[in-house]
């Protein structure tokens, strides 16, 4: 599961929290703008705040700052909620809420925060993938895709799959994909891209939350990808660029069960 | 100076954008401080959450220990609507179907719900928890729930002026009907379709898709259907002897609650426009009798009131629409409520030629309506100006003496057994 951010100044809270995930996963903040640090410097797939967590603080107008800053972390706000509360939160840039009676079913806890940790890049590959990849092929891709936040390498995703390295590559070039590396690095420049629409986010926290060693191995890595520096693709232009770039190394292959498509 | 409110000026996020359940939410638009509705929107959304969660991640993957806390969370709160609160009994009974966790039971449940939000008109409500029916309908292939929750999206969007919409699902509707082999949910969604093109005028398309049923199902398969459609199609044509006998043979054949209800209705307004206001009214009892959504005393009263008119009995309707407003002033509704009857009454003032009485009523509910603007309404208001606008000047006709048929006819529904309510 991505990393989550989470300001809960309730124990009982806290808690609840820490059943639903496992302790490395959660990082915790004392107030609203600890949990602003925490999202810049850390790889924060969700953050979750109580609505209440600063007393004679709009709790509503906090996300809704906090979705203005970081438009593609995702916010799920827990505690004492009324029917008013909800419906602006949903205008606020909520991702999601959890009620305070149901904080103690850590089954529900986890379900929320995993779907909300998925929104983001994976739902945009599978739009434009779905047609043109295999079944198998776009299931690799969506899982890569979906592992990114916890730094997935290439013997972890072919195990995943019950393949060795080597049947992944040769799966890979048959399905019309990059090689199993190259995928992925595709996908942490895409990740990275994403992040840095958010303007709260530096090249250095992102590259860090990729994983990489430093902000220069970050930009070599969009070299080697894109090309140019990441500072002039800091927009929703460089994003799209980007990700088309991406797309044209997955081309596919047509369906071999289907004769009609084989190629002439 | 009062506080700039910056989220009140945000915009709500569309479907694809906003949180599961969320959209249930949407009846406190420009109503956030109704604490009452408050308070049921926050009930409803509760409410629906386990259901989109049972559709999300199949009925059978959910732990039934979780999917019983969020269930019993929501029966911990029902106490905050008063015991006899319509919702609440409906609401009771919703978790009860949903805890059963069948496809049918859960299909039935949120049907259930989106019939009772529609009848408060908080459309919000309705849309999401019909959709939720009718995801679970197509998931579990239960073509008859799916057809049945799709034509009531349709009524929906038609009601509050969104008629392409309400066609495509009513389209969707009988082309999934015809698949499934569902000739009645098939018959139902044509007649839809057939309402749709009489309301913008196109009785011949109506009469088409009448004659095209007839011809395609047995009438005890389409329980009177086409007779409904060529009802319609009469009482939109001004043959209104012929609506009376048509709507007659509807009721004959209808073999479910709906098509009885449907053929009470269109036989009511055959015979007001016949000018036989006992026999309107004696249908309007019988539909009365036969509803399960909680209709306001003033829906009940409206019925009453307008086919007094439609029957074109000026001092019925005059004495009729005097009581529902000293009634209507008695009791405490909300605006939009009000608005609507204003909008009813406005109608039935057209019908029997009182021109500023119309007008009178149009601006009570624009007034009301600008505390509580609703697209429903507003397709409402909109269309009585035109009719005032394009009836000025014009002498509203009497109708002719009723024929022997229809006094005929009038005698047997007098004499009609009561419809017994049937369960969703």
């Amino acid at each position: 599961m991505a990393r989550i951010a989470a300001l809960l100044p309730e124990r009982a809270d806290r808690d609840s929290l820490a059943r639903s995930t496992t302790p490395d996963d959660v990082v915790w903040a004392d107030s609203w703008r600890d949990l602003y640090r925490l999202v810049r410097r850390e790889p924060i797939g969700v953050a979750v705040a109580d609505l209440h967590a600063e007393s004679r603080k709009d709790g509503v107008l906090r996300v809704f700052r906090f979705a203005q800053r970081f438009p593609h972390t995702p916010i799920v706000v827990w505690g004492d909620l009324d029917g008013r509360e909800m419906f602006r939160l949903g205008k606020a840039g909520a991702a999601d809420l959890l009620p305070a009676q149901l904080a103690d079913d850590p089954v529900l806890v986890a379900e929320i925060l995993e779907e909300a940790g998925r929104r983001g890049l994976t739902p945009l590959i599978h739009a434009a993938l779905a047609d043109r990849l295999l079944p198998a092929a776009l299931a690799v891709v969506e899982h890569a895709s979906d592992h990114i936040p916890d730094q997935i390498q290439v013997p972890t995703l072919a195990a995943r799959f019950g393949l060795s390295v080597s049947t992944l590559e040769r799966r890979c070039e048959r399905w019309g994909l990059p090689t199993p590396g190259r995928l992925l690095l595709w996908l942490r420049v895409l990740y990275g891209l994403r992040w840095l629409l958010e303007p709260g986010r530096s090249v250095e926290s992102v590259a860090d939350q990729l994983g990489y060693s430093s902000g220069a191995a970050f930009r070599r890595a969009i070299k080697a990808t894109i090309g140019g520096r990441p500072t002039p693709l800091r927009n929703a232009e460089g994003f799209d660029r980007g990700f088309e770039m991406f797309l044209t190394e997955c081309p596919g292959v047509p369906d071999e069960r289907d004769p009609a498509s084989d190629a002439g | 100076m009062a506080r700039y409110d910056r989220i009140a000026s945000l915009r709500a996020p569309g479907r694809e954008r906003a949180f599961p359940g969320w959209l249930v939410l949407r009846d406190l638009q420009q109503r956030e401080r109704d604490a009452d509705l408050s308070r049921r929107v926050r009930l409803r959304f509760m409410a629906i959450r386990p259901v989109l969660r049972l559709v999300e991640r199949g009925i059978d993957a959910v732990p039934p220990q979780s999917l019983e806390r969020q269930l019993e969370a929501v029966r911990e709160e029902l106490g905050v609507l008063a015991a006899r609160d319509p919702e609440r009994a409906r609401l009771a009974n919703y978790l009860h179907l949903v805890r059963v966790r069948t496809p049918a039971t859960l299909a039935a449940a949120t049907h259930d719900m989106g019939d009772m939000a529609a009848a408060l008109r908080h459309d919000g409500a309705a849309e999401e928890f019909l959709r939720a029916s009718i995801r679970i309908a197509e998931q579990h292939r239960l073509t008859r729930a799916a057809v049945t929750a799709s034509i009531r999206l349709a009524t929906l969007r038609a009601e509050r002026g969104d008629v392409e919409q309400a066609e495509t699902e009513l389209r969707r509707a009988a082309s999934l009907a015809e698949a499934g082999d569902d000739r009645l949910g098939f018959a139902r969604a044509m007649r839809g379709i057939a309402d749709l093109l009489l309301a913008r005028g196109d009785a011949a398309g109506a009469a088409e898709i009448a004659t095209s049923l007839r011809g395609l199902l047995d009438d005890s398969e389409c329980g009177g259907i086409a007779d409904q459609v060529f009802a319609a199609y009469h009482l939109a044509t001004g043959s209104f002897e012929a609506a009376v006998e048509a709507g007659w043979a509807a009721l004959e054949r209808a073999a479910e609650a709906p098509e009885r209800s449907a053929a009470l209705a269109v036989l009511r307004s055959a015979f007001a426009r016949s000018g036989m206001l006992e026999a309107a009214d004696r249908c309007d009892d019988l539909i009365v009798r036969g509803a399960t959504d909680p209709r306001s005393l003033e829906d009940e009263a409206i019925g009453r009131v307008t086919t007094a008119a439609r029957a074109g009995r000026r001092d019925d309707y005059q004495q009729r629409r005097a009581a529902l407003l000293t009634r209507a002033a008695e009791i405490r509704r909300d605006p939009i409520t009000v608005a609507f009857m204003h909008l009813e009454l406005g109608r039935g003032s057209l019908l029997v030629g009182d021109a500023s009485q119309t007008r009178e009523h149009l601006r009570e509910a624009m007034a009301l309506m600008k505390r509580d603007p609703r697209p429903r309404a507003a397709a409402l208001a909109s269309t009585l100006l035109d009719q005032l606008e394009s009836a000025a000047g014009v002498e509203i006709s009497m109708p002719d003496a009723p024929s022997a048929g229809s006094a005929r006819i009038a005698a047997a529904v007098a004499g009609y057994q009561e419809v017994e309510t049937v369960d969703a």
